[in-house]
This record gives C-alpha cells, structure tokens and sequence, in this order.
C-alpha cells in the first residue's frame, strides 16, 4: 500500500500528455464527450468508473486505435497526429483481455512484436530478458499463447507494451485476471516503472485496484471526468469521494429520462 | 532512445518491421495443420482432376492412331489436353480457397484484435493492408504451385511444349494474385467474419463466371465482359500465349483491389 | 420512432443496384421489375435525404453526413481508378505485343499463303500423297490448309496403297509428294515436299501468268548447265527452272538478244567478253532489261571491264576472312559465312539465316561515277576481313592462306562482296556477286544459298510479290506412361498429400505436446 507514495527518480513537471475535449461516438452512442485531462512524466493515474463509463474507450483514444470525433490529443505540445510514429514508439497498450496470437509461444510472440518495433537481434535478445524478468515470464517462454492461463496471458500481453520500453503505459484493467499473489507482483512492477519515470494510466471499476498503484484518480462517469482525486490510503475516503462525483453527476445530467429521449444508453450498456 | 535499443535507420527499419509481419503471417499459417489441410485438399482434388485428364487425353489419343489418314483426327496435345484443364481446374479450386485464408489472416485477426498489437507497432494502414495482400499470396503461391507437380512428371514421361507451360504458371499466378487482392479487398470492407466469408467466395465466383453474362445478355451489347473477364484473360496465358495485354489486365486490377483494401481500412482506422 | 436516415439509403441503394441489374436483361418483365425497383429506390433515397435534411441539426446527422461524405468520396476515387484502368486496358489491348509460345503455333500459316489461298482467281486442285509414314507436322500443315475453307481450292489426299490409281489420275511421279492443277488452265506444278513455301510457289505458278525468259550467256566457257560434277550447275539450272524461268543459253556477238528476254544472266568463263557482246548487253539493261553478274576472281579473265561501265571497281583481289576455330584459335579462311537477315531482299529470312561464299572479290562502288546506276550493298564482309591483292597464294604448291593482312594494296575491310543496282532512267535492274563458285552443285545447297538465288532470280524479274517462307521444326507432343509408370504417378498423387498431412499433425502435435505438459500447470 505504502508503495504508491514512492516518488519517481525523475520526475519531471512537463506535461507529456494532454486530452483535450474529447469526444468520441460509436454506432450513435456517445462514449466519450469533452474529457480534458493532463499527464506528466513518470504520474501514476488511475481511470475509475463504473462499468460502460467509457474507460477502455478512453484508453482507446489514448493510445490511438481509435479517432476521436473531435477534440485534440496532444504529445509533448504536438498533436498526435503530426507525430504518429513517434507516439506510437512511445507508448505501451495492454488491452482488458490480453491480445496474443494464440499458435505462437510466448517467445515467438514478443519476438514478433520486438521486431515489428525494429529491433535488431542482440537488442530483442536484452529486452527479452529484460521482460522476462519484469513480467516472471521465464518459466513460460516456450509455452504456446493458446495454452496459457488468463493470468499468464495478462502478463504476456504487459510484456508486449514493456518491450520497447515505452514512455507512456496505458493498462486497460490489468489485475482483473491476477490471483492475489500475481496482484502484489504487479504492484511491485509498476513502482518499478514509476522509478524509470514511465507515465502509467490504469484503468478499474475496482477503487482498490487503483488507489494502491496510483497517486491521481480520474473519475469517469458517461465519458466525461467528473472528479480528479488525490489517492490517500483511505479506502473509505476515497470511496465516499467517488460516489459522491459520480452522484452529483447524477442529479446534474437531469435524471435519466432526458438521456434516453436523446438517443443515449443507459449506463453498463456501452463500451 | 531508439538508437540505444538498437533501432534500424527509417526505411530500412520500415522494410524489416513489414517483412517480419509478412514471415509471421506466412509462418502462422503452417504452424497449425490449417496450411496441411488445405494443400492435402488441393493436391487430391487437383489429382482427381489431373487423372481425368490424362483419361481423357488418352482417348483422345487412340481416337487419332485410329482415324483413317485420309481423314485424320485432331491429335491431341500434352499441353492442350491436360495441362490447361488442369491449371483451369486449379484455379477454380483456388477460388475457395483464397477466402478462407483470409478469413484466417484477416478476419480472425481482427476478431481477436490482434491487428490492434499491429498498428500500435507502428505499422501503417497502408503496409497493413499491403503485407496482408502479400503474405496470403505467399501463402497460396505454393500451394496453387504444390499440384503442379503432375504435369511436372509429364516431362518425366514424354515431352509436353515447356514455354506454354511457363506461361500457364505465369497466368495462374496472375489469376491467384487477382483473387488475394480482391477478396482481401472483400475482408476490409466488411468487417464481420462471416459475411466477409461469404461475400468474398460470392464475388470471386461472380468473376469467375463474370464473362458468362456474355451469353446470358445481349453480346454485341456487352463485348466488354470479355476485356474485364479474369478467366477470359488468363485463357491466353494459359493456353501458352504471353500476353502482355493479360498481365496489365491482372498486374492493375490486383493493385486496384490493394488501393481498395487500403481505403476500407483507412477509413476505419484513420487518424 | 427514431427515423435513421442511414437505413433509408442503404435500402434505397439496393433497390437501385437490383433495377441496374434487371435492366441488363432483355424482356417485358424485366423492364417491369427494373422501372419499379428504381423507382422505389429513387423514393427510398429522396425520403433519407429529406429525413437527413431535417434533422441536419443534430450532432448524428453531422456526425454521419461527414462519414457518409467521406465514404461516397472515397467510392467515388475507387470507380475513378478502376475506369482508367479498364479503359486503359481497352486503349492498349491492340498496342501490347503477345508472344505465342505453343508449338501449334508454327502451324498458324503465313499470311502470305492465306492471302494466296483467299485469293484465288480460278479453282486449283491440290493432290498430295499421304501414307502412314507422312510426319504429323505435314498432316497438321495440311490440316490448317483444309481449315481456310477455300471455295477455289480442293484438296486430296491420296494413300498411294489404298489408292494408287489417284496417282495415275494426277500423274504424280513416284519421288514426288503432290501437285497442284490449276483446273482452268491446266497449267499445273509438281510439289516436292509438303511445305508452305513449295504450296505457295506452287499455287502461285499454277494461278499466275506465262514463263519468263532469261538468257544465259555462253560462248566464254562458262560453266555447264547440264554439268551435274561439282563444278556444274545443274542444280541451279533446276531451281531457276522451279521459279517458272525458261533458261535461253545464247552468244552475244552473233545476235542481239530479243524482246521476249526479261534479263540476262553472265557467269565469268575463260574468255574476256567481246566489246559487242558489252554494247549489246548495256543497250538492253538500258532499255529496261535485267541482269545477275558473277565475278569469279580464281579464273583469269572477268568481266571487270564490263562492271567499270557500271561504275564498280573490282579489283584483283581475294577476301579473306578470319574466323575462330572450335579450339578458340583465329584462322584466316577463303570461305565467308554471311549473315543476309537484314539484306535488302531477304527480309523475310529467318533471323539466322546465313549463306556461304567462297574466294570473293571485294566490289567498290565509285559514288563519283556519273551514271544513271544506283547501287547498294547486298552482302558486305565483316570488318575484320581484308581483300588479300597478292594472289600468289592460289597457285602456291602448299595452299597455306596469308593469316593477317599485310601488303599496302590490301583491302581493309568492311567492303561489299554484293551489290544490287536500279537504273533510275529504265528502272532495270541488276545484281553483281564478286564469287560465282556459290552457284556449283557443290555449294548451291549450303545454307540459304538456293534461297538466295531464288530471291535475286524474282527482284531482277520484277517479282518482288515472291516470299521465301522458312520451313518450321515441329515436335509433337508424346507422352509414354506405361501402366507401371501410371501406377508410380497415382501413388504419388495419393501419397504425397498423406505424408505432407503426417508430417503436419506430427510437427503440430509435438508441438503441442511440448507445450501441453508444462501449460496443465499455467492453466
């Protein structure tokens, strides 16, 4: 739990990333609207929101699979798409459910994806030791994709993002599929990354997975951020903070009658 | 960053990442028994057909020693009687193959978001589409060359005319890349598995037997349909007539097609 | 209800695209279903729009009028390219060159004989004796013959077994394959092979006009026309006679040649030329005659003086030529083997085609010399060979050839060793050869020489329409499969797939097995 307060080794005041107004639709159905938020190097930010609150379409828009309708994303200054490869350079994605070509061994996998970022046979060789070793992934590296446990897969699917030792690391739900012991072990690796200064954002529906690994929480209720909080060791607190956003928000947007009459779901239903 | 991990310069970097998806795809395909099956199912229904063939040119060859000189039969041709048949049969054959490779290369890659892991990789929309085009015609390439091994062992019994049969080769693999661009065309356009399935075998088989509209419509009308007509075109080729007119016909289609996949799937992934 | 524009189009665009497709049939009902789906289409896309129109406010329709703007540009790019391509295909369909690679090709008749065979003026009949031992490209060649469907021409295979009194009806003579009669005349000519060229000679003398005449030149001692030694020029004389020439052997000093002759032909004997026999034959070419001279630089007279008339040099000199022995060594040789593909006459010729000279005299040609002669290179040796002038070397007991050319007189070559010739006043024409010993028996068959003089014979005679057609190699396709082999090649097609399929599930499946042991525990 202490482990959040850790400060990262260099931590710089730069803003590395800045959402503006997004706003995103699919099939009709508005995900994302305005959401404006900033990241600096080496912030540990969690994404919390109840389920269909437009987090993994966030992280979605973030990590540039899918266009926003409007709005700007801007990378160091530049819009991301002056500078796509550039960004997509810098940045890891670890979806909800982990992404692998299920024929292929975990090696033949990352070897993959490490040449697919362009790198050359003796540096492939380093960072897959490298994330062998971050992701405890030796015991598992000639075992097929297909094979593997969803816990496993999880962490096949975080080595992918670490491969290229990314700046910025957006984990869509990563601890859902791990048992208690793979938690603490994913909490240890994240302190570590914050160390190298790496710009984590983590999305849950679970406050505690969150409130552990990050010091900033971003509170997303029917795509937009309706609270940016301060994580403290008190689950209780913080608990009480979220609902109370997420309610206020409630009575704001005019019950819930006047969405629908305007064509949008029900909360749960989206994303 | 880039250089310490041991990055390739730009174009260099950019040919690498494109030949290591290429290899992957390719190599995907065989590493399951989905590439065995479906060259044991090509090899013996091409035999099948090799064999009949061969009856029929047998036949044909009695039926010439027989007739009176005074009115001599046609004597039959190697070349003429079976190889052309053959390669004509083959090539209907590969005409539902190709779908179901790109439903493999394709459409379950995207079903199980694996072309997400692609394009954050930094592959483009357009070396996407492109390396798909190419990998499934690395892929059916020997399989379509695998079943020529029966008229190869012709030329082990007698001596059947080998420029033509160049040619034949040459106008059936023109025939197949017409076939992998357009039914990957088909993938990018309709993003759901089975109607992309089934619409690609529908309009392969409508352009395999496009220039029978000839007969159906009015002909003088439609003299067209035998200028855009694939079977038509590559009946020349086939025949052993190197037709450079054909190879236009087939070399731009199969790129227009590309262009195509390319706009189908820039317009969902744009950026 | 929520109206959705989008639904609206979409229907609408398949009502057009059914009507686009009923209306390529012909028929009452079709035109029916096409006028009422396009209707309906028409109706269904006015009603979207009108519902997009409206509701154009809403974030949706922008949303959707934008993609939809996006996708129609992008259809419309698409249709853009691919009508450029198909018509670029239509443009260039007759610019591109094919290459027709089969065998069956080569019996694809010239077009020189299909124009003959369509343009017959009376009815021929073509008898050919076929027999079991006939080779299949002459059956073949005769089978593509019988397709042009001439109405003129009858052809009839004769099995001289079977049938040998069609062989007395048509009087063929046993050592020849056919004839081809032409039924309004008569006038008929023997086939010596089954052949494009012999058929089109033959059908051109059997429908053309009356012999020419050519006078030989005799009295000098020239070489026989009935001499069948090697020196002789038998064989000459009967391809000059296959051509429709009536050879007339004649001596100049004592009568001028007559009207009825259409040229002259003047082979170098021992003895000069007279200088009436000169005048008589200048007053002929002048008056629109022609003629073929042959320089011989081995005998010791020649009609040197007569060409200086023309304005052609002849010195006394030999070409020698070298050429590169099969151990790779370079010799001089009297013999010259010359490439004629790209000579003015022969350009019908395989590209190949070669013919044979031997001891020639290089001719110059003064360009200063006021005549009305205008001459041109027929055969020209290659640059590396020279006109030896020291002819010592031919009445040597020893015979060696000089390897390099070394005296100052010597002629440095290229220079040409043919020459054809148009008066520009009488369009007479005439051809000069520096080497006549081509024309013996002995060398008349060597490589294209024969064709060659076929040529020249028909362009000094005016009959240019004449072209020679290369005979073509066929090999027909055999196949060999015995039962055994037939067996091996069935078990192959079944095999093959069986072990690619094991060999497969082997590799899978150990694969797997690797992994499986060690995933029970992941999992």
């Amino acid at each position: 739990m202490g482990e959040k307060n850790v400060a990262p080794a260099n931590v710089h005041t730069e803003v590395v990333l800045k959402a503006k107004e997004l706003r995103k639709s699919l099939n009709e159905k508005h995900i994302v609207r305005g959401l404006s938020f900033d990241l600096r190097q080496g912030d540990s930010v969690g994404l919390l929101g109840l389920n269909g609150a437009g987090k993994t379409t966030t992280l979605r828009l973030l990590s540039t699979l899918l266009e926003p309708d409007s709005g700007e994303l801007l990378f160091n200054g530049i819009d991301v798409r002056q500078c796509l490869q550039l960004y997509r350079d810098s940045i890891g994605y670890l979806a909800d459910d982990a992404r692998l070509y299920n024929e292929c061994t975990v090696e033949e996998h990352l070897t993959f994806l490490g040449k697919l970022r362009g790198l050359r046979s003796g540096a492939l060789r380093r960072e897959l030791e490298r994330v062998y070793e971050l992701c405890d992934l030796r015991a598992v590296h000639s075992i097929l994709c297909g094979n593997l446990s969803r816990g496993f897969r999880q962490r096949v699917g975080l080595a992918s993002a670490l491969l290229h030792r990314p700046i910025l690391l957006f984990l869509d739900e990563p601890a859902g599929a791990l048992d208690p012991q793979q938690r603490e072990h994913f909490r240890r690796l994240l302190s570590t990354l914050r160390r190298e200064a790496v710009t984590v954002v983590h999305s849950s529906h679970i406050l505690q997975d969150v409130s552990v690994c990050c010091e900033r929480l971003l509170v997303i209720d029917e795509g937009e951020c309706v609270a940016d909080l301060r994580s403290t060791d008190d689950l209780q607190e913080l608990e009480k903070q979220f609902f109370a956003a997420v309610t206020s928000r409630e009575d704001r947007s005019q019950n819930f009658t006047v969405r629908v009459r305007r064509g949008t779901p029900p909360r749960g239903m989206a994303a | 960053m880039m250089e310490s991990l041991g990055k390739s310069s730009s174009f260099r970097r950019t040919v690498l990442r494109n030949v290591a998806l290429i290899w992957h795809d390719v190599r995907r395909l065989w590493l399951t028994p989905f590439g065995a099956f479906l060259s044991v199912g090509i090899l013996l229904l091409s035999g099948f057909f090799f064999f009949q063939y061969l009856s029929a040119y047998n036949l044909r060859l009695a039926e010439f020693l027989a007739s009176p000189i005074s009115q001599p039969a046609k004597r039959p041709s190697l070349h003429s009687d079976i190889i052309v048949p053959f390669v004509e049969a083959l090539s209907f054959l590969l005409l539902f193959v190709v779908p179901i490779v790109h439903q493999r290369l394709i459409a379950d890659e995207r079903k199980d978001r694996n072309d997400d892991l692609v394009v954050l990789a930094g592959i483009s929309n357009r070396q996407y589409v492109c390396s798909k085009f190419v990998s499934s015609y690395l892929f059916l390439a020997p399989l379509a060359c695998f079943p020529l091994l029966f008229p190869v062992s012709l030329f082990w019994f007698g001596n059947p005319e080998f420029l033509p049969f160049l040619t034949s080769i040459i106008g059936l693999l023109s025939l197949l890349a017409l076939f992998c661009s357009l039914s990957s065309f088909v993938f990018f356009l309709f993003p759901v598995r089975g109607i992309s399935l089934v619409m690609s075998t529908f309009v392969l088989l409508f352009l395999y037997f496009f220039h029978s509209l000839k007969n159906i419509l009015e002909p003088s009308s439609f003299w067209w349909v035998s200028e855009f007509s694939p079977v038509l075109q590559a009946r020349p080729l086939f025949s052993g007539v190197l037709s450079l007119s054909s190879l236009y016909f087939f070399i731009g289609f199969s790129l227009l097609f590309v262009f195509g996949g390319v706009l189908s799937f820039d317009r969902e992934r744009s950026l | 209800m929520k109206t959705d524009p989008k639904k609206g189009l979409i229907v609408g665009a398949l009502f057009l695209l059914f009507g686009f497709v009923a209306s390529l049939f012909s028929g009452e009902i079709f035109e029916f279903y096409s006028s009422a789906n396009i209707l309906l289409g028409v109706f269904c896309v006015v009603i979207a729009f009108a519902l997009l129109w409206r509701s154009s406010a809403s974030r949706e329709a922008v949303l959707f009028s934008k993609r939809a703007r996006n996708a129609i540009l992008q259809g419309v790019l698409f249709v853009a390219v691919l009508s450029c391509l198909g018509l670029g295909k239509i443009a260039l369909e007759r610019v591109l060159p094919e290459w027709d690679l089969t065998e069956q090709s080569v019996f694809e008749l010239s077009p020189v004989l299909q124009e003959t065979i369509h343009k017959l003026a009376s009815p021929v009949e073509v008898a050919v004796v076929v027999s079991s031992a006939t080779p299949t490209s002459q059956l073949e060649f005769l089978d593509r013959v019988e397709k042009l469907e001439s109405r003129l021409l009858s052809l009839i295979r004769i099995d001289p077994v079977l049938d040998p009194l069609a062989l007395k009806e048509f009087e063929i003579p046993s050592e020849l394959r056919g004839v081809v009669v032409n039924s309004a005349s008569r006038r008929r000519r023997f086939l010596r092979s089954l052949n494009e060229e012999e058929l089109l000679n033959a059908l051109r003398f059997a429908s053309g006009a009356s012999t020419q005449s050519l006078l030989f030149l005799t009295g000098h001692g020239e070489p026989s026309l009935s001499d069948d030694s090697a020196d002789g020029l038998k064989k000459m004389e009967s391809v000059l006679r296959s051509e429709g020439v009536q050879i007339v052997p004649a001596q100049l000093w004592e009568t001028d040649i007559s009207a009825e002759q259409k040229g002259v032909f003047v082979l170098t004997g021992e003895k000069e030329l007279e200088p009436i026999e000169i005048e008589r034959i200048f007053r002929f070419l002048n008056g629109g005659g022609s003629g073929v001279f042959f320089l011989e630089p081995a005998r010791g007279v020649s009609i040197r003086k007569f060409l200086s008339k023309l304005g052609i040099s002849a010195p006394q000199a030999v070409a020698i030529q070298p050429v590169e022995t099969s151990s790779g060594r370079l010799t001089a040789a009297l013999e010259s083997v010359h490439r004629i593909a790209d000579a003015p006459l022969a350009t019908g010729f395989d590209k190949d085609a070669a013919v044979s000279f031997f001891l020639s005299n290089p001719l110059l040609v003064d360009e200063q010399f006021d005549s009305p002669w205008r001459f041109r290179p027929l055969i020209v040796s290659p640059p590396q060979a020279w006109g030896e002038t020291d002819l010592n070397f031919l009445s040597a007991s020893d015979g060696s050839v000089p390897q390099v050319m070394q005296g100052s007189e010597d002629i440095r070559g290229p220079f040409p060793l043919a020459l054809i010739g148009e008066n520009k006043n009488s369009g007479s024409r005439i051809v000069v050869f520096g080497d006549q010993s081509w024309l013996s028996n002995a060398r008349v068959e060597r490589l294209y020489n024969r064709e060659l003089l076929r040529v020249i014979l028909r362009w000094t005679l005016g009959k240019e329409s004449f072209v020679p057609v290369m005979a073509r190699s066929y090999r027909p396709s055999t196949l060999e499969l015995s039962d055994a082999s037939l067996q091996v090649l069935s078990l192959f097609a079944l095999g093959f797939p069986q072990l690619l399929l094991l060999a497969s599930l082997f590799f899978y499946w150990r694969r797997r097995a690797r992994n499986l042991g060690f995933g029970a525990t992941m999992t």
